[in-house]
């Protein structure tokens, strides 16, 4: 993060912004690759040091991830990368679940050949992906489908919402390592929810989204009750059963629950 | 080449001095926003407004901070904060997401069962909304108002949904404070409020959301 080149005489001063954009893309990162570790407080000095930068642009970083609730500032300390609760989980996807289940209603009315293809793409690069065990390249191409659909509805905020919700999801990345075999299956549930906007079936494409939101959500649940309880290995029965009534708790029951 | 920064008016003796500062700094300037005291266009420094406020520079510029990072301010580089204009795009995507999150919410809100003391509180905000609604008084009655809705959306225990609820009402008011005065609506969305309730103590789902949704037909751009 040094400055190798002086600008040209004539180019826009960089604005000081730019700086902490660099150190949250940098931060961000870390925190989904793990190398953060949820529950150590980290000290602004050192991550400024070992960046090679100031403190302020570090702080002000995390003031911003800190707003989206990635982060906590701990007060003369430094801050923690907050580890989400099974019931924050459950609240993430019912948002998820009313903006995203809309939007996919929005772009099926008519058949929509075009957004299918492209989102066929990204399918099929998250396959891989999984199949591979490349869990960032699965993130990323199962971002593009979810944001695909999002963007062709036409609501930038909802968009840009979701894509917030996404990152405190993606803090539980290092914890779905050894689960990408159920990711993978879960992964399958986008076929049905492009085939039905391809051929413009609304109903069918708000129950494929549901469904595929859902199961998601309950696995993720499941896993971080499993890592929020005793430190049992592995998802038990009691993390199955937490999880439905944490979902059943946040959303009422028979919405979206399937058997 | 730097032009003064504007004050803002209604912040004379206001003193900021016990809580967090950077909380108290993000609700006076939010309260200035809302009141429309904080003109779009012009451009207000975190230095004289800490200056007003009779405090450093620090806890104001993280306030601002975080107002810019809810859509309400904008950043300008070596300058200071923007009041955001919302185009008439941006006053449709909020109203959407209005109906999409809120009507939803308040539908949801019809599901749980109250018990007695939840429902004679929330009875008295919306009572408090009508005698509130005083044309001369705008920003006591935003303020309740707000209160009175934002305290349902929290029956649902959810606080990311508490945010992005209370963040897209703050974002459909910025621009637009004195809509309601113009329409003469102010009583008559106050008088709404206990119906909406009513609807949700009774459990009655679908009268609820319709009476949520003719409800945000005033912050229809």
């Amino acid at each position: 993060m040094t400055v190798d080149d002086a600008p040209p005489v004539f180019a826009p001063r960089t604005p000081p912004e730019s700086l902490a954009s660099q150190v949250f893309q940098l931060l961000r990162s870390a925190i989904h690759t793990g190398a953060l570790d949820p529950g150590t407080i980290y000290s602004i000095a050192q991550v400024a040091e070992q960046l090679e930068v100031s403190r302020s642009p570090v702080r002000e970083a995390l003031l911003r991830m800190a707003e989206t609730g990635i982060v906590r500032i701990v007060r003369n300390r430094g801050f923690v990368v907050v580890r989400p609760h099974p019931r924050e989980i459950a609240e993430i996807f019912a948002v998820r679940l009313a903006l995203e289940v809309a939007a996919v209603e929005r772009v099926s009315r008519v058949a929509n050949p075009e957004l299918g293809a492209r989102l066929r793409l990204a399918i099929s690069e998250s396959h891989g992906a999984a199949t591979r065990g490349d869990e960032e390249e699965f993130f990323r191409h199962d971002f593009l489908m979810h944001d695909g659909i999002l963007a062709a509805a036409g609501n930038d905020r909802a968009r840009r919402i979701v894509a917030e919700l996404r990152e405190t999801i993606r803090i539980l990345g290092p914890y779905t390592a050894g689960q990408t075999r159920s990711l993978a299956d879960i992964e399958r549930e986008h076929e049905p929810i492009v085939a039905a906007i391809e051929a413009g079936q609304t109903l069918p494409a708000q129950e494929a989204m549901r469904a595929h939101l859902t199961h998601t959500a309950l696995l993720l649940i499941q896993q971080a009750c499993a890592v929020h309880g005793a430190g049992e290995s592995g998802i038990g029965e009691g993390d199955v059963a937490a999880a439905r009534a944490i979902w059943a708790d946040v959303l009422g029951w028979g919405i979206g629950l399937i058997s | 080449m730097r032009e003064s920064s504007p004050l803002v008016g209604g912040l004379s003796g206001v003193k900021l001095v016990r809580g967090t500062l950077k909380d108290e700094a993000i609700s006076i300037v939010r309260r200035a926003l809302m009141a429309g005291e904080m003109e779009p266009g012009k451009i207000y420094s975190a230095n004289s407004l800490a200056v007003q406020l009779g405090v450093s520079n620090s806890p104001v510029r993280e306030a601002m901070m975080a107002l810019s990072a809810k859509g309400l301010l904008e950043v300008v580089p070596n300058r200071g904060f923007r009041v955001v204009e919302m185009t008439v795009q941006d006053q449709l995507e909020v109203y959407d997401l209005r109906l999409l999150i809120e009507v939803r919410s308040i539908g949801r809100l019809a599901e749980l069962s109250f018990a007695e003391p939840d429902a004679r509180r929330l009875r008295d905000l919306a009572q408090a909304t009508v005698t509130k609604a005083d044309p001369h008084n705008m920003l006591e009655f935003l303020e309740s108002d707000q209160h009175f809705h934002l305290s349902l959306i929290e029956m649902l225990h959810n606080s990311r949904l508490l945010a992005i609820i209370e963040n897209l009402r703050d974002q459909s008011r910025i621009n637009d404070t004195y809509r309601l005065l113009e329409h003469g609506r102010l009583q008559h969305s106050a008088a709404e409020h206990g119906s909406i309730l009513e609807a949700i103590l009774a459990s009655d789902r679908l009268r609820a959301e319709r009476l949520m949704t003719e409800h945000l037909d005033y912050s229809k751009p």
